[in-house]
């Protein structure tokens, strides 16, 4: 086998010839030869394909999808753009401006331990893919915030501090929980993550796969794990 | 109208969680049960873990698995690498272990979704160093998207904020975080008695008063 496989990438008759050709197209992903004038017609065939698969989208959004999603939300405002179908598990009451953005697979998770957690995201709001929220007391997202992809923004902690309240799968007491506020005009790098209690200032800039764990001032630009300021107002550093 | 889409909404992801549990109760868990050298009775399984590899892999009891890409990658040749978890240990969704060696989680360790662990220095083992045994204490807590590397030895009851690298061995009943992880609250959350006692002794606890201001974990 072995031999005649080197015979096969060495042979130079017109059989081995052809045959290395057959392999080198079925191997290296080869494509077939189309003649030019049915380009017109494959042209029409690549408009039709994508045109049918957008309009079963759009179709299914706005039949489907987003109704669905406006009816989990206690008040969305107008031009929603959704991906697909947001996860959003508990309890908690959303509140959503006009013209906000959703990427894909966007989850909004809430826990049994206070009454009303409240997500309030505000007009021109944009996030990008994967994103998380985790809501269980109040998260204030202003107008035109940016949140990039992979993000999560979190006002609590998950599970509680001590050990054994962990092991025993305890809930949260009100130390573990604190809400969080992101001003209007926030920029958040991609795979950040907004730690509780956290504020942002209106403006700030948050590099990408920062740590956020204490408040940020009006138009900084904070970076690192954990964030800290680099600039204190990136707007008389950006010339 | 409202309230009938808000029941479609609920109705929606409840086919769809129906439809998995199923699939997860009949086939992915049974299946993936016959890869494990021991288990306990009970285990929390959210979708089947993608197994790579050689790996001997000995759970305890109610052992979590998340769902997501899970993956546990074993060695391609020589011995397996070996994956102890102990009683109500956890790994969270789409995180990954490289175990060449000895990858050890304690009795109630969680680690958290997003998260690496690893024993070994590349995923290539011919050209990697000797992989050194990672040793997750019990009650440890990482949080998500941490990435551990070899040979490190992360004590009792430790807390990992989120998406930090850890690189040196952690002390217990500590906080730490940053890139490369470094403690940042000492003597959080130790239990006045030893753990062991009070999940025996179930009922009240009196805890410590810690007076570190309020840890910034995940």
């Amino acid at each position: 086998m072995g031999g005649f496989l080197l015979k096969l990438k060495r042979g130079d008759t017109p059989v081995y010839r052809l045959l290395r050709a057959v392999a080198r197209f079925i191997l290296n992903n080869g494509s077939i030869p189309v003649p030019r004038f049915l380009m017109p017609i494959l042209s029409v065939f690549y408009r039709l394909h994508t045109g049918a698969s957008q309009l079963c989208r759009r179709f299914l959004m706005t039949l489907y999808i987003e109704p669905l999603f406006r009816g989990r939300c206690s008040r969305v405002g107008k031009h929603l753009t959704l991906s697909n179908l947001p996860y959003i598990l508990g309890h908690s009451e959303i509140e959503i401006g006009d013209s906000a953005r959703f990427g894909h697979n966007f989850m909004v998770i809430t826990g049994r331990f206070l009454d009303h957690p409240r997500l309030e995201i505000g007009n021109g709001v944009s996030f990008g893919d994967r994103c998380a929220l985790s809501v269980n007391q109040e998260v204030v997202i202003e107008d035109n915030v940016t949140v990039d992809d992979d993000c999560r923004i979190t006002d609590n902690d998950g599970h509680p501090r001590e050990a054994d309240l962990r092991a025993r799968n305890a809930p949260l007491t009100a130390r573990d929980i604190r809400p969080v506020r992101i001003g209007a005009g926030v920029r958040i790098g991609s795979g950040s993550q907004i730690m509780k209690g956290v504020t942002i200032g209106e403006g700030a800039i948050v590099g990408p796969n920062s740590v956020v764990i204490s408040p940020l001032p009006p138009y900084c630009y904070a970076a690192g794990n954990p964030a800290e300021i680099r600039l204190q107002d990136w707007r008389s550093a950006a010339e | 109208m409202k309230p009938l889409l808000r029941f479609l909404y609920e109705l929606h992801y409840l086919v769809v969680a129906t439809w998995r549990r199923l699939g997860i109760l009949f086939l992915k868990e049974p299946l993936f049960r016959s890869q494990l050298e021991e288990t306990g009775a009970s285990m929390v399984f959210y979708d089947s873990p993608i197994l790579t590899g050689k790996i001997r892999i000995r759970l305890g009891e109610s052992v979590m698995f998340g769902g997501g890409r899970l993956r546990l990658i074993g060695t391609e040749g020589g011995s397996p690498g070996e994956l102890i978890m102990g009683n109500h240990s956890g790994i969270g969704a789409n995180s990954r272990v490289t175990v060449h060696e000895r990858v050890v989680l304690e009795d109630h360790a969680m680690v958290s979704f997003g998260c690496s662990i690893s024993d070994a220095d590349s995923a290539d083992e011919r050209r990697a160093p000797a992989p050194k045994p990672v040793h997750i204490g019990r009650y440890a807590w990482i949080g998500n998207g941490v990435r551990i590397y070899q040979g490190v030895t992360i004590g009792e009851g430790a807390i990992i904020g989120a998406k930090s690298v850890v690189i040196n061995d952690i002390p217990p009943y500590c906080v730490a975080i940053g890139n490369p992880a470094e403690v940042y609250f000492r003597n959080v959350g130790r239990p006045k008695k030893s753990p062991a006692q009070t999940s025996t002794t179930s009922g009240t606890t009196q805890m410590e008063p810690t007076s570190t201001p309020a840890a910034p974990q995940e």
